[in-house]
């Protein structure tokens, strides 16, 4: 069963990587570097996904107080931070082609980096605390209190900074106008592949992490 | 008013730090004059079972209830009725004992009876040190403001963890004559390796390792 | 048996004279060793020393006024709030207040002991660097509001980082790293907020920013309040 998922999640994201260099035409203003939205959009939608789910699995822990779930807020958040990173990168690597600079000051950019602060300071404070017991709660506890705050940050940023982001420049005349049936297609076709992908990694990591728990005498 | 504290009882009690098991299985019941002593090596968990006793940490497995006549509930609900002396529960050195004393009162949200407090200071010989910072002590000394700090609210449990450590001998004798005079009256529960504070209880929990 | 206090027969009031304990023992504490105070007052003065003379009177525009005095203000408030529940668990203390009070009790007593030590702290920069800085038309109340709701979201955040971080090691690394993400939006709006006040002859048409602030202070106090009891009882 496993290796039947695994084959076609194997298929679907080879058939987003020819979707997007041979199927989908290139955008209008941006040109080919446009198709870069194949792969950056659906990184940062795994970004915030991961950010949620650490944050569910925390209050889950706190209610419960079950090793297990930490060790899934612990997996999550740290695929999370791994796709943090690549969104940064490749949002900068675009950034550089579309508006000339790596970094722009732009919402999107300043958001995803307080959540990949966010992270970093996460796993600070793991590493930090040598209790266990004490290590899930408190890791626990701010990864919910920096959950709750969050909104702010998305609420905030906008009006200090102006944005650059395509959808903003694309909005000002209705509909998606940039992206096209095939673009969209390929769009939708890439985010449910990659969040595919970042559930497979979740399964297997989280796996893994127990058995390692569970080997050093833990019970989850 | 405080409802008065007549039961402590540990059901199957459990502690882990992460996997390391400490103890598992602990169970007992004491009621107003019982006095029990955690007695066993060093490492056991003898300070930590007290502390879960006390309520301060929380048990990996395993329930504390505290009962009065009319409800049980865990030891938050009762925390006001117990005194604990324990190596890790000081009191603010910057402050006078007088002060400290008005701290825990107060945040505790109790009236203070003045004369009763006078005579716990003079039973340790501490009164001409009311008012001085807790700093300036000696170990000794401290170690006596911590029993008078952990009777001052009059409670009916108290759960001491090695009382008598740092003392001189008219200090021990001090806390044994006391100790005697409350026991009937109250709940004791001493966690030490001393024979001689053994030998203020009546039973005894074995911790082995 | 002992009494409980019965002065004001109510709840409400018996629960602010345990909060009021919390506060007048740490107040108490503060004056007697001056732990937060004599740091943070004379990190504050030095970083001030160090902006104003590297750079002078020759910072002109007040939106880089405003973010050299929020980042003094951020270092300092770093400095001194972290070390409300630092300095009970060093000194074994802390296992005492679990004994004497409730845990919303000891969050709120903390929390305003932090504002009145951020407050303080604000009452001595601002001056100084007002003065400093050649900053001439200032929008009083506008800026007032601006500190004291900055302030109360400051101090509820870190109230309950500082107690995170009292269990762990590496604490005064720590504890800028993991408030800094947490706080950015109080602290961009702050700056901004601030710009205004000595920039704009009636910043009060940017009021939506205070609303911002107030509600930030409001969900911090309470998602901390909430927080808190977890990290306290052990």
């Amino acid at each position: 069963m496993a290796y039947i998922g695994l084959l076609i999640s194997f298929l679907w994201m080879a058939g987003v990587l020819a979707g997007a260099f041979y199927f989908s035409p290139s955008a209008e203003i941006l040109g080919e570097t446009s198709r870069i939205i194949y792969f950056h959009v659906p990184v940062a939608w795994i970004c915030v996904l991961a950010f949620c789910m650490s944050f569910w699995f925390s209050i889950s822990y706190l209610r419960t107080r079950r090793a297990e779930l930490d060790v899934n807020a612990e997996v999550t958040a740290r695929l999370g931070l791994w796709f943090c990173i690549l969104a940064t990168i490749t949002g900068a690597v675009f950034a550089k082609s579309a508006w000339g600079m790596y970094w722009n000051w732009d919402p999107r950019e300043v958001s995803i980096t307080v959540i990949l602060l966010v992270y970093m300071a996460y796993f600070g404070l793991r590493s930090s605390v040598p209790d266990p017991e004490r290590r899930m709660k408190l890791s626990a506890v701010y990864s919910i209190m920096a959950f709750v705050l969050m909104p702010f940050l998305i609420f905030v940023v906008p009006w200090i900074y102006s944005s650059l982001h395509p959808d903003t420049i694309i909005n000002v005349q209705g509909e998606n106008k940039l992206l096209d049936g095939r673009m969209r297609m390929v769009f939708f076709f890439s985010l449910a592949g990659f969040t595919f992908v970042y559930l497979w990694m979740y399964r297997i990591s989280a796996r893994i992490e127990k058995l390692v728990r569970r080997k050093e005498g833990w019970n989850v | 008013m405080n409802s008065r504290l007549d039961k402590i009882s540990l059901e199957a009690v459990e502690k882990r730090y992460g996997p390391h098991l400490i103890f598992s299985g602990v169970s007992f019941e004491v009621g107003k004059g019982d006095s029990v002593c955690f007695w066993g090596p060093n490492g056991s968990g003898k300070s930590t079972l007290l502390k879960i006793t006390a309520g301060l940490i929380s048990a990996s497995a395993g329930k504390v209830k505290y009962a009065s006549r009319t409800k049980t509930g865990p030891p938050a609900m009762y925390k006001n009725t117990i005194g604990v002396v324990a190596p890790d529960v000081l009191m603010y050195e910057e402050l006078t004992p007088e002060e400290n004393l008005e701290f825990t009162m107060n945040a505790r949200g109790f009236k203070r009876d003045s004369e009763y407090e006078a005579s716990l200071f003079a039973r340790f010989d501490l009164e001409d040190a009311r008012h001085e910072q807790v700093g300036n002590f000696s170990s000794g000394m401290k170690q006596k403001f911590h029993i008078i700090s952990a009777l001052a609210h009059k409670p009916s449990a108290l759960l001491f963890d090695e009382p008598s450590s740092y003392m001189d001998l008219s200090g021990r004798e001090q806390i044994s004559r006391i100790i005697n005079e409350m026991k009937s009256e109250i709940i004791l529960i001493i966690a030490t390796n001393d024979p001689e504070e053994k030998d203020w209880c009546n039973e005894y929990v074995e911790l082995c390792n | 048996m002992i009494q409980k206090r019965k002065t004001g027969a109510t709840n409400t009031l018996n629960y602010a004279i345990k909060i009021l304990a919390v506060i007048k023992k740490d107040v108490q504490a503060e004056y007697r060793a001056r732990y937060a105070v004599n740091s943070v007052l004379l990190f504050c003065v030095t970083s001030l020393a160090v902006v104003s003379f590297s750079l002078g009177g020759t910072v002109k525009d007040p939106g880089i006024q405003a973010s050299l005095l929020w980042v003094i203000l951020f270092f300092s408030a770093m400095m001194g709030l972290s070390r409300a529940f630092i300095k009970e668990q060093d000194r074994g203390t802390m296992n005492t207040l679990r004994l004497v009070c409730e845990p919303g009790q000891v969050f709120i007593g903390k929390m305003m002991m932090n504002f009145i030590l951020l407050v303080v702290v604000m009452l001595i920069v601002t001056p100084l660097f007002i003065v400093l800085m050649n900053i001439q038309n200032i929008h009083v109340g506008y800026f007032a509001s601006v500190m004291v709701l900055s302030a109360a979201g400051l101090s509820a955040v870190c109230t309950l980082l500082s107690a995170v971080v009292a269990q762990a090691r590496a604490r005064g690394t720590l504890f800028p790293v993991l408030a800094f993400p947490v706080l950015i939006p109080v602290f961009m709006v702050a700056v901004k907020a601030t710009e205004k006040a000595i920039s704009e002859p009636s910043p009060w048409a940017n009021s939506q920013m205070l609303v911002f602030l107030g509600c930030y202070a409001v969900v911090s106090v309470i998602g901390g309040s909430y927080l808190f009891e977890y990290v306290f009882t052990e």
